[in-house]
């Protein structure tokens, strides 16, 4: 016979005690003080101490009578008194009696909270991209779309003259603006000098339309003069110091431009990024821009309309006017207004590309996040349903005493939301600490202190109540149903079946969307492993892309054996002028599909190792080839019609080294294989390549794979023996081509974040679940194992029935998993297959997770001493 | 007459004059009554603990943890201004009554 424990006992006596809602902590200790008393005394007068703790405690009373007369004093108090302060005082006191279930269900509620917050942040910092413009809901960015059979081409920019066409015609266009950047023109004062700022190029209303705060100078006619620049506030600092920028000479380029304006710097929401801005007219002499050619688009085209005039009016003339000078062509305008331009724009070439938004991420994480709350609130009910048995005594005692249905309902709901709120408070820790992460996760700059404005505030508050609501709702409902005789009889058991089909019916749903997640995960890892893995047709490994000044520059280059080969043209991912006016012999007139020129030379095959499907290269030793001849892709050769190209007279209308139209026709002499040079999203555009690319200042080294940052300081040696100016500066090609697919890359971290919270919240409730039932069936796990039964198969026992949940989750995920997969796919032109891995995956890790959760309640149930288990109660 | 309403009747007045002479602790109080009413008086926990919290909340006493002398936590329970008032008026009352029992018992004698 073992010793007996009083200590054990008393705590035992004290648990059961504090089952009685309408004990308060210090009541229980008073109990307790007084038991003990009069255990002391017993023994002291030469009783037992087991029998001594037997007769106190039945002196006590039974725990539920006291309870009750408890109960007696305290109803009229509880419903005088604030009602906030009673949900929070009960809910407080029930959470430290059920330590475990609390954690589940506020950890559970806190990191749902949490995601939402956070994707609140998120979605408060990409809608306030571009809103800082007093004109933001005038202004609009021209576009163009060209349907041909084969395909549509998507150009975030416009034909040059439309912008000042489209003022004069229509009285409700405003003000126009045409704008692009360069990042490689040099910017110098004195011995300052950088290479890698963005130079914004526009017209002169750019400070008029878009509403950059001016420190010094004014808007309005800052960039009248064709030298004048204005600047933003950082760069002044960095050229200048502390001294006065304003009437200061800096060069750029090659030319010297006057300071009329310093801005504040560029807020990060903006899609418009630059450090200074020029006046438009200088890109006739830099690229050779003709401002009358229709047929050119060069320029990222914005106009601001009266603020009564219908878009879709003033749309149809501007279109009215493109197809007068294009000659009713396949080619169409759209208005992009600007509020959309950061979120919703999907072209090949765009302003903002790396820091581009996209609306359909956003409701994808959105829609993340309120799953992973919704699967915290059904933990919540799961498990305050499944304890009902105990808050059944409560709310028929509650009743006995006077409390009417709805003020149950209302105790519930007022004790969930409590919980939820307490939830928030972890929820804000967890933000807080998580945000740093997120923001590299993300990309994102966001601040803890944006969640001060009022109206996300708000929106935070209001989601955590409705969190609340939602998770207290059914258990509520259901608890104020109880009838208080049938209750206190103990025969309320009778709903039970019911109430446990809805349990299961909610894990199915928790690990339907966790199951969900995993597959997405796995689909958009594997796309964007096709992406990089995919042969773009250009390899772009171990290229640098650098700047000659000169040929003796170009020669010290090319004369080192590391350079295994060179080419001077345009470095893939660059945006390319886009050109309407390419024509062959049965070119249809209304065909105006956009051709993109490429100048090349004839080391461009071998640097990038693209390849040839048909014909030849250009070649060093046929000089003519620099004036006769051109290769097309094979996308081109499409667009040209059906057989060989080869042979074919092509006619290209474009700028010359004077910014003159000049006409010229080409005998095409090669099909050059398609390949990538922006992102797969992308359809490839038919290409022109011709050998124009001496006259380029970009050189693309294929360098030897040994030795690659030795191969860079020679560069830069070389670079500083020629160039005195300006720093060396170099793009590493992969890096650029891997930016298209920044974006995608976020997507899949994030995701996988998601998805590693939504199964961690299933597991929770998985886990609050399983030990629920073990603990219902102690006493069957007793007997049985009293029987003869193993661990082994009272583990499975257990286990069965969640796995069987587990995998009709599987069932019913699986197909809104590969729907959902696939629209996200849609948005490739080139995508993987997923086929049947990704399910097969997510059904195995969904079960083993489960299954390791269930397992370890269910072993420690399975290897306790029947012997307690059958005295439990 | 059910006794058990009486005893609860009688359970404020007679913890005040208990609480008169000194603090006390639940347990203590439980001992007192009992001694004192010869063990006629039997309370139990369950009723005296929502007593003491009524009486509490109508702020007749005041309570306070503290360690006892065998290092143990106790709630100990003393009279406030407002309880000895109390008291007096619960005296009045119960004296009233008792010598009005009194005579009804002389004259009932008498009458035998």
């Amino acid at each position: 016979m073992t010793m007996f424990d009083l200590e054990k006992a008393i705590q035992s006596w004290k648990r059961e005690l504090a089952k009685s809602q309408a004990l308060e902590d210090s009541d229980t200790s008073e109990l307790e003080a007084a038991l003990r008393d009069d255990v002391a005394d017993r023994i002291r007068r030469g009783e037992t101490i087991e029998e001594a703790f037997r007769l106190a405690r039945s002196e006590m009373g039974e725990s539920k009578a006291i309870g009750g007369e408890f109960a007696k004093v305290r109803t009229y108090r509880r419903w005088g008194g604030s009602l906030l302060g009673n949900y929070m005082r009960v809910a407080l006191r029930k959470m430290r009696r059920q330590k475990g279930y609390s954690v589940i269900t506020v950890s559970g509620l806190a990191v749902g909270l949490a995601c939402c917050v956070l994707m609140m942040l998120w979605i408060q910092d990409e809608l306030s991209f571009d809103r800082f413009h007093a004109n933001r809901d005038s202004i609009y960015r021209l576009v163009t779309e060209t349907r041909s059979e084969t395909a549509v081409t998507l150009d975030a920019r416009a034909p040059t003259p439309l912008g000042p066409a489209v003022k004069s015609e229509f009285p409700e266009v405003l003000e126009f603006c045409r704008y692009r950047t360069n990042d490689n023109y040099g910017i110098r004062s004195g011995d300052k000098a950088f290479f890698n700022d963005i130079i914004g190029i526009a017209d002169p209303s750019f400070f008029t339309m878009f509403s950059f705060p001016f420190l010094k100078g004014d808007p309005e006619t800052a960039l009248d003069g064709p030298r004048s620049v204005v600047v933003t506030q950082s760069l002044a600092r960095k050229l200048f110091g502390d001294e006065d920028p304003m009437g200061k000479l800096l060069t750029i380029t090659r030319d010297p431009y006057t300071v009329t304006g310093v801005i504040r710097d560029v807020p990060e929401n903006s899609h418009l990024h630059f450090a200074c801005v020029i006046p438009i007219i200088n890109m006739h002499e830099y690229h050779h821009v003709n401002f009358d050619n229709w047929n050119s688009m060069f320029f990222y085209t914005y106009v601001r309309l009266e603020p009564q005039a219908v878009p879709s009016a003033a749309l149809a003339k501007i279109s009215g006017l493109v197809a007068k000078n294009l000659d009713k062509s396949n080619v169409a305008v759209r208005l992009q207004p600007l509020k959309d331009i950061h979120l919703r724009s999907d072209f090949a070439f765009d302003l903002d590309n790396y820091a581009q938004g996209s609306a359909s991420t956003l409701t994808l994480f959105s829609l993340a996040a309120g799953a992973i709350l919704l699967l915290a609130c059904i933990n919540f009910m799961n498990l305050a349903t499944a304890r009902s048995a105990n808050r059944g005594k409560e709310v028929g005692l509650r009743k006995v005493t006077g409390a009417g249905r709805s003020d149950i309902i209302r105790q519930f709901l007022g004790e969930s939301v409590v919980q939820s709120l307490l939830g928030l408070v972890l929820a804000l820790l967890l933000v807080w600490g998580a945000l740093p992460f997120f923001n590299a996760l993300a990309g994102k700059d966001l601040a803890f202190a944006h969640l001060l404005d009022p109206a996300l505030l708000g929106a935070v508050l209001g989601v955590t109540l409705f969190a609340g609501l939602l998770a207290g709702s059914y258990p509520a409902l259901y608890l104020a149903r109880f009838e208080p005789v049938r209750v206190l009889r103990g025969t309320f058991l009778g709903g039970e079946r019911g109430q446990a089909a809805l349990r299961k019916g909610l894990i199915v749903l928790q690990f339907t969307l966790t199951v969900f997640f995993v597959i997405g995960t796995i689909i958009v890892d594997k796309q964007l492993k096709f992406i990089r893995s995919r042969n773009l047709g250009i390899d772009t490994h171990q290229v640098v892309s650098t700047v000659v000044r000169s040929e003796a520059h170009a020669e010290a280059i090319l004369a080192d054996p590391r350079i295994l080969s060179a080419s001077q043209s345009v470095p893939p991912g660059q945006a390319l002028r886009a050109l309407f006016d390419i024509s062959w012999d049965g070119r249809s007139p209304e065909d105006r599909t956009p051709f993109y020129p490429v100048k090349v030379d004839p080391e461009y095959l071998r640097t990038f190792r693209t390849e040839l499907v048909e014909g030849r290269f250009f070649a060093r030793e046929t000089e003519s080839d620099r004036t006769d001849a051109v290769v097309v892709n094979e996308t081109a050769a499409r667009a040209m019609g059906t057989g060989s190209p080869l042979g074919k007279r092509l006619t290209v209308t474009g700028p010359n080294h004077q910014g003159m139209a000049e006409t010229k026709t080409y005998t095409v002499i090669g099909v050059m294989k398609d390949f990538h040079q922006s992102s797969l999203r992308q359809t490839i555009e038919p290409m022109v390549f011709t050998w124009e690319g001496d006259q380029l200042p970009w050189i693309n080294l294929r360098i030897n794979p040994v030795g690659i940052a030795e191969t860079i300081q020679f560069l830069e040696k070389t670079w500083k023996s020629f160039v005195t100016e300006f720093p060396f500066t170099f793009d590493v090609l992969d890096d650029k081509i891997d930016a298209f697919y920044k974006q995608d890359r976020r997507t899949r971290s994030i995701l996988g974040v998601f998805t590693i919270l939504a199964l961690f919240t299933a597991c929770l409730g998985l886990v609050g679940l399983a030990s629920f039932v073990a603990e219902r069936r102690t006493k069957e796990i007793g007997i049985r194992k009293v029987l003869g039964a193993s661990t082994r198969g009272l583990v499975l026992m257990q286990s069965r029935e969640f796995l069987a949940w587990v995998l009709a989750a599987n069932a019913v995920a699986w197909p809104a998993a590969y729907i959902a997969a696939g629209r996200w796919l849609h948005g490739f032109a080139y995508r993987v297959r997923p086929g049947a891995t990704p399910a097969l995956l997510a059904a195995a890790f969904s079960l083993v997770v489960a299954f390791l959760c269930v397992a370890y309640k269910a072993v420690r149930a399975a290897t306790a001493n029947p012997g307690d288990s059958l005295r439990y109660e | 007459m059910s006794s058990d309403t009486l005893v609860a009747a009688s359970s404020k007045p007679i913890i005040l004059s208990l609480l008169l002479s000194g603090e006390s602790y639940g347990y203590q109080i439980l001992q007192r009554v009992r001694r004192v009413s010869g063990g006629t008086l039997k309370w139990s926990s369950a009723m005296l603990y929502p007593v003491l919290r009524r009486m509490e909340k109508e702020g007749l006493i005041r309570s306070e943890w503290r360690v006892s002398e065998e290092n143990r936590m106790r709630k100990y329970y003393h009279l406030t201004d407002l309880g000895r008032k109390e008291f007096e008026k619960e005296k009045a009352r119960w004296t009233t009554i008792q010598s009005a029992l009194r005579k009804f018992w002389a004259t009932a004698a008498a009458a035998e």
